[in-house]
């Protein structure tokens, strides 16, 4: 709904992986909810996030940002154990910049303290 | 014949051995440490595999639709120390599951649905450490059957829908429980029955995680006199009321740590007021660390007041505008203060602090001194700060400073002179640090190792690194990043050799001080293509530069100082030292620079030295140095015309004189005989007798052949006659004759040389003689023929070159004529 689809699949065919964004808008507010669920296969001490945006296979953006941390982490999924399902419905700070138009691919890495990947996904913005 | 069934018979056994190692025999576990441990995870396995190795101490079976667990499942691998059953679908673990696991440690039943747990499920685990039952339908602990498991420390319950906080009797049973975390759980209150068992077992322990439990009530004086190592709070409130009745009701307990906070995605108290942690001043907390509250009061920091005797505070990711009313004078020695938003940098007062880490915090941009007069680690990274100079005693008012992390700030100046620096040059310390302007590590006792010490310091302009040292006394390219440097101080760093590129990446280096180091020469290399204005190399053991490389000596410099080197004042150096003189007007007291060599010159001004004396010795060298060569080309010249000379003597000598003989004969030994019979004969014994000169009848004895062939022959005689023969131009002595009278007809021009072929000479033997050859194709010459007709022919022509020349006596030639003719017809 809205000028701008978002569609995602999981790079993983074993992972159970849900991911949305609530708000479909053409200027992303500071604030975005998103709602993520997953059964986790690893730890999670801590979590680092890898994103890098695509344009026609070029990547324009890479963004590495640490979710967890060990010492009083942020989020309560944090230090979650394997076989755990998570749960995360809210706000996610936004990478602070405006989605050109066309259509762009999101490559996400999740991957924990002992560089296992937790979770990955692909995704496809058309920003019209 | 043999050879193949003995290969065969080798080739099976160890097909064989290797039929056994072969890794499909775990098949479809994976073998991650062979006989220890082993990967199962997610494979669809509906029992435990039978053919694994008994020795197996660590098993993951985790994702595995196990369901249920009989008696005795494990018994078959009783080594195991660590079994993973994460999300088996198991929903019913009889009695004696896990029997016989004499060794195991941890067990992992995260994320199973259990509904139906025997009593004796977790009989015989007499070594079981930590038990993770996390998200498994556990409602009670109470019913939990773990109260044999003496030798537990850590219990996770987390994430399940267990309400009460009761903790069971049977608590006192396991005394070696140190951990227990019941997070994410559902309860809501806490009665002072629930916590019965720890003032039974006051020799506990205990670190107790109740984040995320939706608490309203604590039971005032439920923690009166109890003692606990942590306890963890974080998400539990909806409101602040509820938060401050439930810190009150921790009252009197006495704890090493105390964790507050929220999570980002959890329940927030919306309107958090101060009077929320007011109770705090009935605990006694070792240490208190508070977290991400995102409401927090950041006027009111009044609670820390409650907590002047603890040692350890930390505040973590809070907004605090007003820090100015930091308490001072408390006993705290760990403050950590980061992920926050301050208005201003704290003032902090704290006699007893000696680790202070401020990082990754917002709002503030500028440093203000603090007065922290025990500081050992200071972190003051990733703030953003601006710094305009840093650090001396007076900033952080510590004079024991031992660790200093400055990374992700925005430093201009940092001064570490007469510190000592450790692991300085290990790694890229200051690579963070692109907007520092001036560094200085003078004397800081660090030896240069590490060549990219210095990279990241794109802005730099002031480089001081004096008193420190450098690996091989070498001063190598360690300024790559450095392309903002206008000063730089390398004195008294022991240099020995400067690398040809150091200075390379400096293009705008002004002044360049190296001083003080044990330079051996002025190597003007490394500063070629430098915009340098001030260059110091005075106090070194500078003997010279070379004198092909002053030409890079950069223009604009205006200052240099050379003095107290050890020059050496000799003409080896002169170019250098003429140098010195052509530049004195740039040099900083250019008549106090001395030499020390040689031993005459020490003490004298190197400005003293006249090149005028090297200029002498020159013109001396080089005038000997002709004359010798001249000696020697006229020494291998008259060696060579010797003979010629001889001959050019002679004439002088004999050049007005009569000749003795009328014909000097040069002929080879083997044309002996046609001499002496037919021109001898012919000649002398004719008419006019002809007086020949023949070596074998006038060459005076004891004189050399050469000697009588230039005195006896040539001087004495008109003309020459050459008997060409096979055997003459073969012949050294014939062409040394035949090459000195060639030169005696050039000396006398009234001398003639006559030429007879004696016999016809193959062309190709003539060539070779090329002086000889062409001589004979351009002049007349006889040629001997023996006939009868060719033999009067020769004879008249011969007699007649003869004549030439010769004093004129008319009867005797017509005699000879007559005789001749009636020789010739008698024969």
């Amino acid at each position: 709904h809205g000028p701008m689809q978002k569609m995602y699949w999981a790079a993983d065919p074993l992972q159970d992986f849900g991911f949305s964004i609530d708000q479909c808008s053409e200027h992303l507010k500071s604030n975005i909810n998103i709602r993520f669920g997953i059964i986790l296969r690893e730890d999670i001490k801590e979590l680092f996030l890898d994103a890098s945006l695509l344009t026609g296979g070029v990547p324009f953006l890479n963004y590495s940002y640490p979710i967890c941390e060990e010492d009083l982490p942020k989020f309560s999924f944090c230090g979650r154990r394997k076989g755990e399902q998570i749960y995360y419905a809210g706000p996610a700070t936004n990478l602070g910049f405006e989605i050109p138009k066309g259509e762009h691919q999101i490559l996400l890495k999740l991957y924990n303290e002992n560089h296992s990947m937790v979770a990955c996904a692909n995704a496809t913005i058309i920003c019209s | 014949i043999m050879w193949p069934t003995r290969l065969a018979g080798m080739l099976l056994p160890a097909m064989a051995f290797l039929s056994c190692l072969r890794p499909e025999s775990w098949d479809p576990c994976v073998q991650v440490v062979p006989n220890v441990t082993y990967q199962c995870m997610e494979l669809n396995l509906y029992k435990i595999p039978d053919n694994l190795p008994t020795s197996i101490k660590n098993l993951d079976l985790s994702f595995n639709p196990l369901r249920h667990l009989g008696s005795h499942s494990f018994s078959n691998f009783s080594e195991l120390q660590v079994l993973d059953l994460s999300r088996c679908e198991i929903q019913k673990i009889e009695d004696d599951a896990y029997q016989g696991l004499k060794h195991l440690s941890i067990l992992i039943l995260t994320g199973n649905p259990i509904q139906s747990l025997a009593p004796g499920a977790f009989s015989g685990l007499p070594s079981l450490q930590t038990l993770v039952a996390v998200e498994t339908n556990l409602a009670s602990l109470e019913d939990f059957p773990i109260r044999h498991l003496k030798t537990l420390k850590e219990l996770n319950v987390a994430h399940n829908l267990i309400d009460s906080f009761k903790l069971p009797d049977y608590f006192s049973n396991l005394p070696n429980l140190e951990h227990l975390d019941l997070s994410n759980n559902k309860i809501r209150n806490i009665y002072h029955e629930d916590l019965q068992v720890l003032h039974q077992m006051p020799s506990f322990k205990l670190s107790l995680d109740l984040s995320l439990n939706p608490l309203d009530f604590i039971q005032p004086g439920a923690f009166e006199k109890i003692k606990l190592h942590e306890l963890t709070l974080r998400s539990n409130f909806d409101s602040a009321e509820v938060m401050k009745t439930c810190i009150q009701g921790l009252a009197g307990l006495k704890i090493n740590r105390l964790i507050l906070g929220e999570f980002k995605n959890e329940r927030t108290i919306v309107n958090f007021n101060k009077s929320a942690l007011e109770g705090l001043c009935n605990l006694t907390i070792e240490e208190f660390r508070i977290a991400h509250f995102d409401e927090f009061p950041g006027d009111d920091l009044g609670f820390l007041n409650c907590l002047p005797e603890a040692s350890t505070i930390s505040l973590m990711g809070l907004y605090l505008d007003e820090l100015k009313i930091f308490p001072k004078g408390f006993k705290w020695q760990y403050l950590n203060l980061s992920k926050c938003i301050f208005e201003h940098f704290p003032t902090l007062e704290l006699t007893f602090l000696k680790q202070f880490v401020f990082t990754a915090n917002k709002g503030i941009t500028t440093f203000t001194k603090v007065n922290l007069p025990n500081l050992e680690f200071l972190d003051l990274s990733k703030n953003g700060l601006s710094y305009k100079s840093c650090c001396s005693h007076r900033d952080f008012g510590t004079t024991q400073l031992k660790h200093l992390n400055l990374s992700f700030n925005n430093i201009i100046s940092l001064d570490f002179q007469h510190s000592t620096l450790k692991q300085a040059s290990d790694f890229s310390v200051f690579l963070s640090l692109k907007n520092l302007l001036y560094l200085d590590i003078s004397y800081t006792n660090t030896k240069i190792v590490f060549l990219r010490i210095f990279d990241g310091l794109i802005s730099l302009q002031v480089l001081k690194m004096a008193g420190n040292s450098f690996q091989d006394a070498l001063l190598p390219n360690i300024f790559r990043d450095l392309t903002q440097l206008t000063e730089l101080d390398l004195s008294q760093c022991q240099l020995e050799r400067v690398s040809q590129e150091a200075f390379g990446s400096l293009l705008r280096l002004q002044v360049l001080n190296m001083s003080h180091n044990h330079l051996l020469s002025l190597d003007m290399l490394p500063f070629k293509n430098l915009s340098l204005r001030v260059l110091d190399c005075s106090f070194n053991r500078i003997v010279a530069a070379n004198g092909q490389e002053l030409q890079h000596f950069p223009s604009n410099v205006t200052s240099l100082n050379l003095n107290q080197n050890n020059f050496a004042c000799v003409c080896e150096h002169m170019r250098f030292l003429q140098w010195v003189q052509d530049h004195r007007h740039i040099l900083v007291g250019a008549e106090h620079m001395m030499c020390e060599k040689p031993l005459a010159m020490q003490g004298v001004p190197v400005l003293s030295f006249r090149n005028a004396t090297c200029q002498m010795s020159k013109t001396i060298i080089s005038v000997s140095v002709l004359s010798v060569l001249v000696v020697s080309v006229a020494a291998v010249l008259v060696y060579k015309f010797y003979f010629h000379l001889m001959l050019l003597a002679g004439c002088k000598k004999y050049g007005k004189g009569e000749s003795t003989y009328d014909a000097f004969v040069i002929y080879s030994s083997h044309d002996e005989d046609w001499v002496r019979n037919e021109l001898v004969k012919n000649l002398e014994e004719g008419v006019p007798p002809f007086q020949l000169c023949l070596h074998y009848r006038d060459f005076i004895p004891g004189v050399a052949i050469a000697a009588n062939i230039i005195q006896e022959g040539f001087h004495k005689s008109r003309k020459v006659i050459v008997v060409v023969s096979r055997h003459f131009i073969q012949s050294r002595w014939c062409l040394f004759e035949y090459e000195i009278a060639q030169t005696w007809q050039f000396l006398s021009s009234h001398a003639g040389i006559i030429f007879i072929v004696l016999q016809k000479v193959e062309r190709s033997l003539l060539r070779q003689q090329v002086e000889l050859y062409r001589l004979l194709s351009r002049n007349t010459y006889l040629e001997w023929e023996d006939s009868v007709l060719g033999r009067h022919i020769f004879w008249r022509r011969l007699r007649k070159a003869l004549l030439d020349g010769k004093p004129w006596s008319p009867e005797g030639t017509e005699d000879a004529e007559s005789s001749q003719d009636e020789a010739t017809t008698s024969t």
